[in-house]
């Protein structure tokens, strides 16, 4: 696993009284919440969020179903819809705000700036249309370009993302690609206009096993050859540690932990990811019992006062009423807990 | 493919078979036509007569039988009423109130299919609500009523159209139709617009819920995420998916529509199947009846069929799994 | 390092009531709608008005010795010998309309629920041993199903009533075989979804009789969808029967149904005594639209799809 190539050439910027320059991260997220108002009250799915993403950095949020990861992933995007909203906080893309931004900005941002793919590809790509009618209206909706031009740079995303006999899939339809296939010209037509930033929604989830390294593959060879910054969302850490140089973890709407890859898996100070590290089957010796972490996560009408995690949590204390702040532990891995294992965990971790 | 259709075939033709016998034994049970045809005073004698020339004295598997081999000829009997081929009668009739069914589902499917597509989108707005509110108004009015208080506002009231009547008609390939006249079409609007009525509201219901549906699908999400603009997500996506369901419902709910213009005709006076059958069941027309009966099952088989094969062009995904497997 | 521990759960630092009952949810959830609740009420006005008709009516229109030739076709307002207002006017027999929707109501509304109620048995019964034996008894009676459904109501009436003649009881089968298919389906839907459930697998493991698993196991459980159709149909049945009482097939004019008060003022439509067809209509309407309100509300509550 290497580091991302672009984060050395982090990029800068002169501020404009011509002084020394400001390095300036692609992604700024600051104290993000986005509520759902339903009829049972309001549901905060992303309460209170803050992280920060540099150009060609692979980012891994990790969480349970219920976190938050999913809901902060169509904020990033602006696809928050009624009767949800983001109701606090700030998104800066390369220096741009993004809350509040009309739909029609968003509009222009999303494809040439932001891209998403999501869980399932037989759902997101329209059955109805063909491939090469998804690939080029993507390119149609950003660029003047005569059909021909459009045809030929399709036809080259689909070569780029390694998908076979790519002249004759153009005129297909998805039912007739395996799993693999689909993701594969879902993750072209996100990347046609060249976007800066890619989230990508538990894009390995749908897919069997053998299918998922070949995407996770796939990912990392053109995150290392666009310099492109990657947001994976995901709730198997297993799947986030082989392609993420950072990794932060979700619960109950909050980060709770973030850090460099090597470190979380290695000395993982929240309980939570301690447990969640544990409890992935593959980490345990056979024949001895599976660790799981007991209880469930709160619904998210009822979360408690004080740390989320706390009901569920061996080391918790009365202090844990009070919700803990996020702090640093060394540089650049934080963790939001009043009782942080500060030991390194057992041998044996898969890389 | 052709197994497909042939297949097909052969259903229809047995649901036809099937239907033919049920209601021509269902219809001999209706009283005596031959009352109604003669002199009440009449002897025995001129009744006999009069049963006999009309086949009646004959058990009912002979009557059947005879029906049957005609009908295999194109011959399914004379009217009692009339005294020409119940066929020929019925055939007559027809486009008139092919052209009524077809109008009023053309209406029903250009207004219904923008409005469900509103009420879809912005589900929340109040404008939606009055949408569906008022499409279950729609479906819970009679539509004979309707049809009376039509009358009264724009024929008695407005006097602005007429209440009765075809009006003229132009012949084009041999068919007289109503449309292309001015004075027809004054005429037609009035039944159109009351047999579009229930249409209409099933058509913005259905509209609404698959559009509804279909917001909220990942191709959509996908779509938006990859800043396509928001027309063509509502037209090329949403509408796309949405017209399979709608223009087969649509199809299938044209035979209703045919069906239903029995209470229409019954109402404007229009010169077509619907108020003929009503006219036949009150006068005890026994060939006109199982004739019709016959015509209409035979036409709701093949309507089926044809949207069967529709729906294999517009999906994809049923096209090319192969409709004959 | 097992994160198994033998400490008891840390008790939730803020308690939450428990939750309320389904149906407890399901009633707030309805008043909740103003929509809803309006329809509710005015069903119930209906009912009202048609259960305690002899009782409310001013006049009983089908005591000829009430009636009046001079009180015929008078306009809504008029003064009646008896001394009571003619609300809405009077027909060509000199009967007040007012009384005539209010008894009218009452025979569309008996038929329409007798109907709704036998074919609810009917359907019940043929869709619950459907989903229950499978196989081809299963094949057998969907296909029925689906030959009968594929027919619109009004023409499988019309063939009927043209067989049988005018009557209620024929009416009654009329309307019955129009809307048994409906339950049927439905039945069958929810009952091969329960079927498949544990519960029922261990009643079968006790030997319970198979009629009685499906009656008092079976059943209770595939209530919601059943409810949503059984008042559709009741509103379907009720405009159905005044269309064919309309058309002169239906009702016989003994039991002069509101269908048969608007026909009987059809013929007065263009001499302008528009009330003898516009009022009962407007009755018909309301009690149709009523019905169908509730129903539609009753349908989205209980759509899982939609509940998110």
């Amino acid at each position: 696993m290497s580091a991302a190539p672009g984060r050395s050439q982090a990029s800068s910027h002169r501020s404009p009284q011509g002084e020394a320059p400001v390095s300036a991260a692609l992604l700024d997220v600051e104290n993000l919440c986005t509520s759902f108002f339903t009829e049972d009250g309001e549901v905060r799915s992303v309460d209170g969020v803050s992280l920060r993403l540099e150009r060609g950095e692979v980012l891994g949020l990790v969480g349970e179903s219920g976190s938050g990861k999913s809901v902060m992933g169509l904020s990033l995007m602006g696809l928050i819809d009624s009767p949800g909203k983001i109701v606090a906080g700030s998104i800066r893309l390369d220096g741009e705000e993004l809350v509040g931004a009309p739909e029609h900005a968003m509009r222009r941002l999303r494809g040439p700036r932001l891209g998403m793919i999501f869980q399932d590809p037989l759902m997101s790509l329209n059955p109805v249309l063909r491939i090469e009618t998804t690939l080029i209206e993507t390119l149609m909706a950003h660029e003047f370009i005569d059909s021909a031009t459009a045809h030929r740079r399709a036809l080259a995303a689909l070569t780029d993302v390694g998908i076979p006999s790519p002249a004759q899939r153009m005129r297909g339809y998805p039912h007739e690609m395996s799993g693999g296939m689909r993701q594969r010209v879902a993750i072209a037509a996100a990347l046609l206009p060249g976007p800066q930033l890619l989230i990508a929604d538990e894009p390995t989830t749908a897919l069997d096993v053998t299918i998922q390294s070949q995407i996770l593959h796939l990912l990392q060879n053109l995150v290392a050859a666009r310099g492109l910054a990657l947001i994976m969302i995901s709730h198997d850490l297993s799947v986030v540690a082989s392609l993420a140089d950072r990794v932060a973890v979700m619960y109950a709407g909050r980060i709770v932990e973030s850090g460099p890859v090597q470190q979380i898996l290695s000395r993982p100070a929240h309980p939570y990811t301690r447990g969640l590290i544990h409890s992935a089957p593959v980490m345990s010796e056979p024949g001895t019992p599976l660790p799981q972490i007991r209880g469930a996560p709160p619904s998210p009408l009822g979360r408690p006062a004080g740390c989320a995690f706390a009901p569920r949590c061996d080391r918790a204390s009365s202090s844990c009423m009070s919700m803990p702040a996020l702090t640093d532990l060394h540089i650049g891995h934080a963790v939001r807990c009043w009782h942080p294992h500060l030991e390194a965990r057992l041998p044996g971790v898969a890389a | 493919m052709t197994e497909f259709i042939v297949r097909r075939l052969l259903q229809a033709a047995l649901v036809v078979a099937v239907m033919s016998l049920l209601v021509f034994t269902g219809v001999y049970a209706i009283g005596d036509p031959v009352e109604l045809l003669i002199n009440p005073e009449a002897d025995q004698a001129t009744r006999d007569m009069v049963a006999s020339q009309l086949g009646l004295d004959q058990p009912l598997w002979r009557q059947y039988t005879l029906f049957v081999a005609n009908a295999l000829q194109g011959d399914l009997g004379r009217s009692f009423v009339f005294n020409i081929p119940a066929i020929e009668l019925i055939l007559q009739r027809m486009p008139a109130t092919l052209e009524l069914a077809a109008l009023a589902t053309l209406i029903a499917l250009v207004l219904g299919v923008p409005l469900g597509l509103y009420a879809g989108m912005r589900p929340y707005s109040p404008v939606s609500h009055t949408i569906m509110t008022g499409s279950i108004l729609g479906f819970s009015l009679p539509t004979f009523w309707v049809g009376l208080l039509l009358i009264l506002v724009f024929a008695v009231w407005l006097g602005w159209l007429p209440a009765f009547g075809r009006g003229k008609t132009a012949s084009v390939f041999g068919v007289e139709w109503s449309v292309l006249t001015l004075d027809g079409l004054r005429h037609i609007v009035l039944p159109a617009a009351n047999l579009a009525l229930f249409k209409l509201a099933l058509i913005i219901r259905l509209t609404q819920a698959g559009a509804r549906e279909a917001a909220l699908q990942d191709y959509v999400r996908f779509a938006r995420a990859r800043g396509i603009a928001p027309s063509r997500v509502l037209f090329v996506h949403i509408l796309r998916n949405l017209m399979i369901p709608i223009v087969t419902v649509a199809g299938i709910e044209f035979g209703g529509v045919v069906a239903f213009a029995v209470v229409t005709e019954s109402i404007f006076n229009w010169p077509g199947m619907g108020k003929l059958i009503i006219d036949s069941i009150n006068l005890l027309d026994r060939p006109v009846i199982v004739a019709y009966l016959v015509v209409i099952v035979f036409f709701f088989v093949l309507i089926n069929l044809l949207v069967d094969l529709l729906y294999t062009l517009l999906d994809p995904r049923v096209r090319l799994s192969g409709g004959s497997r | 390092m097992s994160a198994l521990s033998s400490k008891p759960l840390a008790a939730p630092a803020a308690a939450t009531p428990p939750p309320p009952s389904r149906g407890m949810r399901l009633v707030r959830a309805y008043m909740r709608n103003r929509m809803a609740l309006f329809g509710l009420l005015l069903m119930l006005v209906v009912l009202f008005l048609a259960v305690f008709a002899p009782w409310i009516a001013p006049q009983n229109p089908y005591d000829l010795k009430q009636l009046s030739l001079m009180d015929a076709r008078r306009p809504p307002g008029t003064e009646s010998m008896a001394g009571f207002t003619f609300v809405l006017g009077t027909d060509a027999l000199g009967r007040d309309i007012w009384s005539g929707i209010l008894y009218g109501l009452r025979i569309s509304l008996t038929v329409a629920v007798v109907s709704a109620l036998v074919a609810l048995t009917i359907g019940s019964t043929l869709g619950l041993t459907a989903a229950w034996r499978g196989g081809r008894t299963d094949a057998l009676i969907m296909r029925i199903v689906d030959l009968q459904m594929s027919f619109p109501s009004i023409l499988v009436a019309l063939i009927l009533l043209a067989v049988l003649g005018r009557g209620v009881d024929k009416t009654i089968i009329a309307l019955v075989t129009v809307q048994w298919a409906y339950y049927a389906r439905t039945i069958r839907a929810s009952a091969m979804i329960e079927r498949e459930k544990e519960y029922i697998e261990a009643a079968s493991c006790m030997r319970l009789g198979a009629w009685r698993i499906m009656t008092r196991h079976l059943l209770p459980n595939c209530l919601p969808p059943l409810m949503v159709v059984v008042t559709v149909q009741i509103a379907h049945a009720i405009s159905l029967e005044a269309t064919l009482s309309f058309l002169g097939i239906g009702l016989p004019e003994t039991e002069p149904s509101l269908g048969l008060l608007i026909a009987s003022g059809y013929a007065h439509l263009l001499t302008g005594t528009y009330w003898i067809s516009i009022f009962p209509g407007i009755a018909l309407l309301i009690a149709i639209f009523a019905i169908n309100l509730v129903a539609d509300h009753l349908r989205d509550l209980l759509n899982p799809r939609l509940a998110r």
